[in-house]
């Protein structure tokens, strides 16, 4: 069987969990906005948690099922419809022959995955399944995928055990501006005490200038000791380099090296939630251990894993009961 | 080797930093405490960045912590010193000077008070180590640009530089390879692509490389474009 990109949406991609392995060579790891989105929704589906998928950035595609297949949802709360009846997100549904699965826009949040339970028939690109379009890596030649665009699907699995288990509950209310945990960077040192107080005791807002490279923060000027350089070093997700204009905030698909000090970097329980962060969006830095921010990591797993067993174990009782 | 300092960056990555300094015997150590890691197979270690003083590791923390992986790079710097270390290329960059943009290499020569000619032979005169790879797929980051040309950036970057061009920015020379926003003078434009995803070695030149740059005629530009701009070294 296969799906049928109708509507392109905005920026709609493959993507997994990262292209690891040539950042030595410049080439961006890119791979899912949100991996924790990525490994939810292909749990719900019962797949390995870096199975590729369908990221959607903005509005959403519209895809067209020729089979029957089980497929999830998750990351922004996005407005998704099946046969134009509205359907959740964080929740498995089982699509067949003809279905009509439309990504509409989000109210809130900037990227979310389809995954299904099935393979794509696409190939990896460098041990790959992530698309990078400014390198043209990628299964679909590096680019977005177009209306019309076809993927076979294979190791199809039609249903799936306790469909009506399948749902992660609804998530904490939103707080109007959000915390994100960071550990102390490798170039602390650059700035003044003062210009370290500037980042941690006050919030930022993520600026229009916000792609999949990085998010730029609009706040108050921080306080170098001699100047925001630093002589080029390599970059990871979730680094906040501080240049003389603003900080940014690196996303998935960042450049491997940078010329400006790095202050701080997004623990990686944190990293998800940071990627859904929209221009307007205020956020304060707390700073954490490393022994906080393993805890946290820690109690992310524990909740997949715990989820993964209740979507696949025999028996009746969930611990997922609304 | 020379001491270095190790500290996270976030929790799924960590920084091993040397004496801050641009210098071959400190990109020498980088490069062996790179090849040391690669060599080791840690489990858990995803990516190695090499740059001119630091090299981070993207490691899995679900499946090693910071202090096992610490650790790990501490017994690896320990090991000896071998007398052989593996040698960079020469690698041999063909390039046809003063193309795309004429009225750069002509402001470079200006600016050095030199002719066009002796901007080219200064150029080409030189040998040119990588100290790193970064910033795009495949841009290197050359060393030794010879004082004469050194010419501050355009006041106006340009918003798409072809692929392939030959820059002189500041003190530094480079290639662009791909198409790409740039404030660099460019002298020059090679036919070899440095970075080509259809490849299976998709970026060409390596950190520990070094690149002599020689000037080609039109057709012989156009003869190595043809032939995929494919380069033996």
């Amino acid at each position: 069987m296969h799906i049928t990109i109708r509507e392109s949406g905005a920026l709609t991609t493959v993507q997994d969990a990262g292209r690891y392995g040539y950042q030595g060579q410049g080439i961006p790891l890119s791979g899912a906005m949100s991996p924790l989105a990525m490994k939810m929704a292909n749990i719900l589906v019962g797949n390995p948690v870096n199975h590729p998928v369908i990221e959607c950035i903005g509005t959403g595609p519209e895809i067209e099922f020729s089979g029957a297949v089980c497929f999830a949802v998750c990351g922004g709360s996005f407005r998704v419809f099946l046969n134009e009846q509205p359907i959740e997100t964080n929740r498995t549904y089982r699509a067949k022959a003809a279905d009509l699965l439309k990504i509409a826009n989000a109210p809130r949040g900037r990227s979310c995955v389809i995954a299904f339970s099935a393979d794509f028939v696409l190939p990896a690109v460098y041990g790959s399944w992530a698309t990078d379009i400014k390198s043209g890596l990628g299964p679909n030649r590096g680019g977005k995928l177009q209306a019309g665009t076809v993927i076979e699907l294979t190791e199809v699995r039609s249903t799936l055990p306790n469909m009506d288990r399948r749902f992660f509950p609804p998530g904490t209310p939103d707080p109007g501006f959000t915390v994100l945990r960071v550990i102390e960077g490798p170039n602390a040192e650059s700035f003044s005490e003062k210009g370290r107080r500037t980042f941690y005791e006050n919030a930022f807002t993520v600026s229009l200038q916000s792609d999949k490279m990085g998010f730029r923060l609009e706040g108050p000027a921080i306080e170098t000791v001699q100047g925001n350089d630093i002589i080029s070093s390599g970059l990871c997700d979730g680094a906040i380099q501080v240049t003389p204009d603003a900080p940014i905030m690196m996303m998935k698909n960042h450049a491997t090296t940078g010329g400006y000090a790095v202050i701080a970097a997004v623990i990686s329980a944190d990293f998800s939630k940071a990627s859904q962060l929209m221009p307007g969006d205020r956020i304060r830095f707390r700073k954490v251990s490393l022994e906080e921010a393993q805890e946290a990591l820690r109690k992310q797993n524990a909740y997949l894993l715990a989820a993964e067993r209740e979507f696949s174990r025999k028996g009746i009782l969930g611990i997922f009961r609304k | 080797m020379y001491e270095f300092v190790i500290k996270p960056c976030g929790d799924a990555a960590l920084l091993i930093q040397f004496e801050q300094k641009i210098e071959p015997r400190i990109l020498a150590e980088v490069t062996e405490i790179s090849r040391r890691i690669d060599e080791a197979h840690i489990p858990g270690v995803l990516d190695r960045i090499p740059a001119y003083a630091t090299l981070m590791i993207i490691y899995d923390p679900d499946r090693i912590s910071f202090e096992r992986l610490q650790k790990r790079i501490r017994d690896l710097q320990e090991l000896p010193v071998q007398t052989e270390s593996a040698a960079g290329r020469e690698v041999h960059i063909p390039v046809l000077y003063g193309s795309p943009y004429p009225e750069d290499l002509k402001h470079v020569a200006m600016h050095a008070g030199l002719s066009e000619e002796e901007v080219i032979g200064i150029h080409t005169a030189g040998a040119y180590p990588v100290y790193m790879i970064g910033f795009l797929p495949g841009f290197p980051y050359l060393g030794n640009l010879d004082s004469r040309i050194h010419t501050p950036r355009r006041t106006r970057p340009r918003t798409a530089i072809r692929a392939g061009s030959v820059g002189i920015g500041g003190k530094q020379t480079g290639i662009y390879p791909l198409t790409s926003p740039g404030g660099w003078h460019i002298i020059g434009l090679t036919p070899v692509r440095l970075y080509d995803p259809s490849r299976s070695e998709p970026v060409l030149l390596r950190s520990g490389d070094t690149v002599h740059f020689h000037a080609v005629s039109q057709a012989e530009f156009e003869s190595i474009e043809k032939s995929g701009g494919a380069l033996c070294i």
